[in-house]
C-alpha cells in the first residue's frame, strides 16, 4: 500500500481516511451489538428485581438482587418438566435422523439402482416446502396413527423435516470420499454393513456434528407442530410450555416472566456459547453448501 | 470385535447364482427404505393428500363429503385470506430487504481486520439459536405499553409523545413483528455473506484499487456481483420464512389487532384447528403452496439469469 498514486480518488487507504473508516466501523458495530444484546441485558437486570422495583424503574440496575424470581420460574412455571420433554424429543430426533440419513445416503452414494435418482430428487424437492403448508393432512395422519400427545408424534415428523437436508449433506460428503476406501474394504471381505460402520462412519464425524446441531436446534425450538399435536400439559415441550405460561400469567409480573425466560433459554445459550463455532457452521451448512 | 471370517465356500461376490443376484439387486433398497418410509408417511403423503383434502367438506369427525372446487371458490371470495396474503407479501418484502441490506452492510464492515470480530459474530448469531416463542415473549414484554422497556426508554429520552401501544395498535403491530423478525435473523444472513466474502479473491480488489476505483465502486462492481449466489440463497430462505410465518405472530399478536397482522398461516390455523374446517383450510394451503413454489422458482430463475 506504500506505492499508491498521490491522488487515488476516495481509495480509503490514506492513513487518516483509514483511521476514520475504522473508528466509524467500530461505532456502527457497537450500535448493532447494543441493539442485539440489550434485550438480554434487560432480561438479566429485570429478573433480579422485585415487582415494584421493576414497575417504578424498569431500566436501572437492580439495587437488591431478588433471586426468588428464579425459584418461582423453577417451580410455578414448571420449566424443568418442559426442558426434560424437549430434551427427550430433540435427542431422539437427532439419533433417528442420523441413523436414517446416514444409511440412506450410503445406499444412494454406493449403488446405482433403478429409482435411486428419483428417490434422491424427491428428497431434495422437499427442501423448499415448509411443513406449515401440509400441516392439516399431517395432523390427520398423526391422529390416525394414535401419535397425538405422544413423543413419537413429534419425533417422527421432526425427523422427516430434517431428513432432506441431512441426506443432502451426508450424500454430498460420501460422494466426495475416495471410492477406493469402500472398494478396499470390500476386497478384504467386508460386506456393505461392515464397510459402512467401520470405514465410512468414522470418517463422517464432521457431517454427523453438522446434522446433529441443526436437527437438535430445530427440534428444541419447534413450536407449530407441538401446538397442534400436544394438548396434554405434561407432554408439552419448552416452547409450548413457555407460550402457555406467558398467556396465563398476570401481565404485571414482569420480573417472574424475565426469570422464567432466562431459565428456559439458559441451556441452549450455554451449549451455544461452548460450541459456538460448530453451532454457527452447523446452522448455516444447508445455506452455504446449497 | 470378531476377526474377519475367511471367505466361506459359497462365497460368490459377483452374484452368479440367481438367488444371490436377486439379493444383491435388493440391497440398495434396504439401505434407503427406512428413511423413505418415514419421509413418505410424514411429508410426501400429506403433500399428496392435501390436494384431495381440498376437494372435500371435512371436519375430522363426520364422514367427508366431495364438494368439487367449492372450497377454492370460497377461498377466492374470502377477503380475510387475501388480506392475509397481502400481509405476507409486505412481510416478505420488508424482512427480505431489511435482512439483506443490514447483513450485507455488516458483513462488509466485519470483513476488515477488526478487534473483537468473532465476539461480534457470536453475539449477533445468538438470536438464531433461540426459539421464536422465547424471542416473541421477550419482545412482547418490551413493546408493552405500560411497563415495556421501549416506552420507558422513550420516556427517559423525553419523547413521551412518541410512546405507542406498539402491538396493540393496528398501525404499528405489523411493523413491530417485522422488526423482531429482522432482529432474529440478521446474524444468520451475516454469516452466509461472510462466507461469500471469503470466496472473493483479494487480488480483484487490489487491481481495482490500482485502476483508481473508489470504495463505493469496488463495492458495487466487485462485491455485489460476486456475492450473487449468496444473495440468492439469502433471499430464498428469508422469503420462504416470510410466507410460512406463524410462530412469531401467534405469540406476539395472534393476528390482531383487528386482523392487522393476520397472515396466511394464522388464517389456515384458525380455519383448521379452531373451526374444524379441514377441507377449506386445505384449499388455502394449496393456494399458499402454489404461491411459495412460484416464488421459489422465480427467485432461482432471476438470480441464475443475473449470475450468467
Amino acid at each position: 500500500m506504500v506505492s499508491l498514486p498521490p491522488h487515488s480518488p476516495g481509495s480509503g487507504y490514506s492513513r487518516l481516511g483509514h483511521q476514520i473508516s475504522k473508528v466509524l466501523s467500530y461505532l456502527i458495530l457497537g450500535i448493532v451489538l447494543f441493539w442485539v444484546a440489550y434485550p438480554f441485558i434487560i432480561l438479566l437486570y429485570g429478573s433480579l428485581k422485585s415487582e415494584g422495583d421493576f414497575l417504578t424503574n424498569p431500566l436501572s440496575v437492580p439495587t437488591v438482587p431478588h433471586f426468588e424470581n428464579y425459584v418461582y420460574a423453577w417451580n410455578a412455571a414448571q420449566i424443568p418438566k418442559y426442558t426434560l420433554n424437549s430434551a427427550i424429543v430433540a435427542s431422539a430426533t437427532v439419533l433417528l435422523t442420523l441413523a436414517l440419513a446416514a444409511t440412506a445416503s450410503y445406499g444412494l452414494s454406493q449403488f446405482r439402482f433403478r429409482g435411486g435418482r428419483l428417490i434422491y430428487l424427491s428428497f431434495i424437492l422437499l427442501l423448499t416446502i415448509p411443513v406449515q403448508i401440509y400441516i392439516i393432512p399431517l395432523y390427520i395422519i398423526v391422529v390416525k396413527l394414535r401419535l397425538a400427545d405422544n413423543y413419537l408424534g413429534l419425533i417422527l415428523p421432526y425427523t422427516a423435516g430434517s431428513l432432506p437436508l441431512a441426506v443432502f449433506l451426508f450424500r454430498t460428503y460420501f460422494d466426495a470420499l475416495p471410492a477406493e476406501l469402500v472398494d478396499a474394504a470390500r476386497i478384504d471381505g467386508c460386506n456393505h454393513l461392515r464397510a459402512f460402520r467401520h470405514v465410512i462412519l468414522p470418517l463422517a464425524r464432521p457431517i454427523i456434528a453438522t446434522v446433529s446441531i441443526f436437527t437438535f436446534v430445530g427440534a428444541w425450538n419447534e413450536f407449530f407442530l407441538a401446538l397442534i399435536f400436544i394438548h396434554d400439559p405434561n407432554m408439552a415441550t419448552l416452547p409450548l410450555g413457555l407460550q402457555a405460561f406467558f398467556v396465563n400469567q398476570y401481565q404485571t409480573q414482569f420480573p417472574q416472566l424475565f426469570a422464567t425466560l432466562l431459565v428456559s433459554i439458559g441451556p441452549i445459550v450455554v451449549v451455544y456459547l461452548l460450541l459456538q463455532r460448530q453451532f454457527i457452521a452447523g446452522l448455516t451448512a444447508g445455506a452455504v453448501r446449497g | 470385535m470378531e476377526e474377519e471370517p475367511a471367505a466361506p465356500a459359497h462365497w460368490d461376490p459377483a452374484g452368479t447364482k440367481p438367488m444371490r443376484r436377486w439379493l444383491r439387486k435388493l440391497e440398495p433398497y434396504c439401505w434407503v427404505a427406512p428413511a423413505c418410509c418415514v419421509l413418505f408417511i410424514f411429508t410426501h403423503l400429506p403433500i399428496l393428500l392435501e390436494g384431495a383434502l381440498s376437494l372435500l367438506a371435512a371436519d375430522g369427525f363426520s364422514p367427508p363429503r366431495f364438494i368439487g372446487l367449492n372450497n377454492y371458490l370460497e377461498v377466492l371470495s374470502n377477503q380475510d385470506f387475501w388480506e392475509a396474503i397481502v400481509h405476507n407479501i409486505i412481510y416478505a418484502a420488508t424482512t427480505v430487504a431489511g435482512k439483506i441490506a443490514l447483513s450485507l452492510f455488516l458483513a462488509v464492515l466485519l470483513n476488515q481486520n477488526l478487534f473483537g470480530r468473532s465476539t461480534f459474530r457470536t453475539i449477533l448469531f445468538l438470536p438464531v439459536v433461540l426459539s421464536f416463542v422465547a424471542i416473541g415473549v421477550i419482545w412482547t414484554l418490551f413493546f408493552n405499553f405500560d411497563y415495556g422497556v421501549l416506552n420507558a426508554i422513550l420516556n427517559a429520552l423525553g419523547l413521551r409523545a412518541v410512546r405507542q401501544d406498539w402491538l396493540g395498535s393496528a398501525d404499528t403491530a405489523l411493523g413491530a413483528v417485522i422488526f423482531v423478525d429482522i432482529w432474529k435473523w440478521t446474524g444468520f444472513h451475516l454469516v452466509i455473506y461472510l462466507a461469500g466474502l471469503q470466496s472473493i479473491p483479494k487480488d480483484l480488489y487490489e487491481a481495482a484499487l490500482l485502476d483508481g476505483a473508489s470504495a463505493f465502486q469496488r463495492f458495487w462492481r466487485i462485491t455485489v456481483p460476486l456475492l450473487q449466489p449468496f444473495t440468492a440463497i439469502n433471499v430464498l430462505l428469508a422469503s420462504l420464512g416470510a410466507f410460512s410465518v406463524f410462530d412469531l405472530i401467534y405469540v406476539m399478536t395472534q393476528g390482531g389487532p383487528f386482523k392487522a397482522t393476520n397472515v396466511a398461516m394464522v388464517e389456515v390455523y384458525l380455519q383448521a384447528f379452531q373451526f374444524n374446517r379441514f377441507g377449506y383450510a386445505g384449499a388455502m394451503s394449496v393456494v399458499l403452496l402454489g404461491l411459495v413454489a412460484t416464488m421459489s422458482v422465480l427467485i432461482l430463475r432471476l438470480t441464475k439469469a443475473r449470475t450468467n
